[in-house]
């Protein structure tokens, strides 16, 4: 900032009004402008920081609405998910020069790219937080936290099978639940075995306050009473051994 | 003792793997994963209501988010009462259940017992 009590009164506005100036002009750069300024960090300091503030403004709401949906239940609500939000945006200021820009790519598929590349931060800011709480002070939530988290809005589930799963979770325990969610965070589509790693189920575990094999059986119990459900409801058969 | 044949292991592995697929993607659908992909953040943006979330006061400013402590230094510890645990437990033994509206009146009557018993008022505390 700069620091205002040196610049006499009369030319104070004209810094504000060149401020307002250059914002505006920010206002108008694509997303991968603004990431390259921010990548020259070093050498801009200001602009830099004024291109993040830019590029804060235009995501931010977004970030917040989808990691508050994805992640609250996780993480203890709205303030565990801002700390997600803030972290993920100072994480993408510091990486700026990472961020593969397409030069091809017009305004609306470079807004996609990047909303995406900082869901990916964001998901990997969870995992670590979700692993790393026997590292760092930990606070504990009461389980009103878990209830305070705001309603999920509402995704209009478009298939059988989404609507099957999401009654199917409704009939877990919280804890089966939380199971399920936090594991899942380490989905990998396409891979044949979703085994959790054994570090990452320790990790887990301690999260949870749990063992690593109570924290699997916990997880096969509630994948079983799903699948049991699912079934019912003909959501799934034995696809992957019709295939083979 | 019953041994699980190769056979056998491998149709309980695929019937596992396509429940886990077809969770994981019921998961995405509902919200529940945070978009990675841009066909992801798009389906997204279609899902998320016309009227904003609504910003908490640490986000508003950039400011604040550009200053604030790192997230991985407020690990969430999430803890459930084990005295609701063993219940819950023995109704399972017992073979009975107990649904979830009813563990989490449980749980909030619970808290609130602890509530009157820290303050004798039953007021809402600060989260520590």
């Amino acid at each position: 900032m700069t620091t205002n009590e040196r610049v006499a009164p009369n030319q104070l506005g004209v810094h504000v009004e060149r401020a307002k100036g250059a914002d505006r002009q920010l206002a108008e750069e694509t997303d991968a402008d603004l990431l390259v300024y921010m990548s020259l960090a070093d050498d801009e300091p200001e602009a830099a920081k004024a291109a993040w503030e830019v590029f804060y403004r235009r995501h931010v709401e977004y970030l917040y609405a989808v990691c508050l949906r994805a992640y609250g239940p996780l993480v203890g609500g709205a303030p565990g998910v801002g700390d997600i939000v803030a972290d993920a945006f100072r994480r993408a200021y510091q990486h700026a020069g990472t961020f593969a820009v397409d030069p091809g790519a017009d305004i609306e598929r470079s807004r996609l790219r990047v909303r995406a590349w900082l869901g990916r931060i964001a998901h990997r800011l969870v995992q670590s937080m979700l692993r790393r709480q026997g590292k760092c002070p930990s606070r504990f939530l009461p389980p009103e936290m878990w209830s305070n988290v705001p309603e999920r809005q509402a995704a209009t589930p478009d298939s059988d099978a989404v609507r099957a799963v999401r009654d199917a979770m409704e009939t877990l325990s919280e804890k089966e639940q939380l199971v399920l969610r936090t594991t899942f965070q380490w989905y990998q589509a396409g891979r044949a075995h979703q085994r959790l790693p054994n570090d990452v189920a320790a990790d887990l575990a301690e999260t949870l306050q749990t063992t690593p094999e109570n924290l699997r059986q916990i997880r096969r119990r509630a994948l079983k009473k799903i699948e049991a459900i699912l079934r019912d409801h003909e959501v799934v058969r034995g696809r992957r051994s019709e295939q083979r | 003792m019953n041994r699980e044949t190769p056979s056998r292991r491998q149709r309980r592995s695929d019937r596992e793997a396509v429940v886990i697929d077809t969770i994981s993607e019921a998961m995405r659908r509902l919200g529940w994963m945070v978009p990675r992909t841009e066909a992801e953040v798009l389906e997204a943006e279609a899902q998320l209501p016309e009227a904003p979330v609504g910003l908490p006061d640490a986000l508003r400013d950039p400011e604040a988010a550009w200053t604030a402590g790192d997230a991985a230094a407020r690990i969430i510890r999430l803890e459930t009462d084990p005295d609701i645990e063993a219940t819950l437990a023995r109704a399972a033994r017992e073979g009975r259940t107990i649904g979830p509206e009813i563990e989490r009146t449980m749980r909030a009557d619970r808290l609130a017992a602890e509530r009157e018993q820290d303050d004798g008022t039953g007021a809402p505390t600060d989260t520590p």
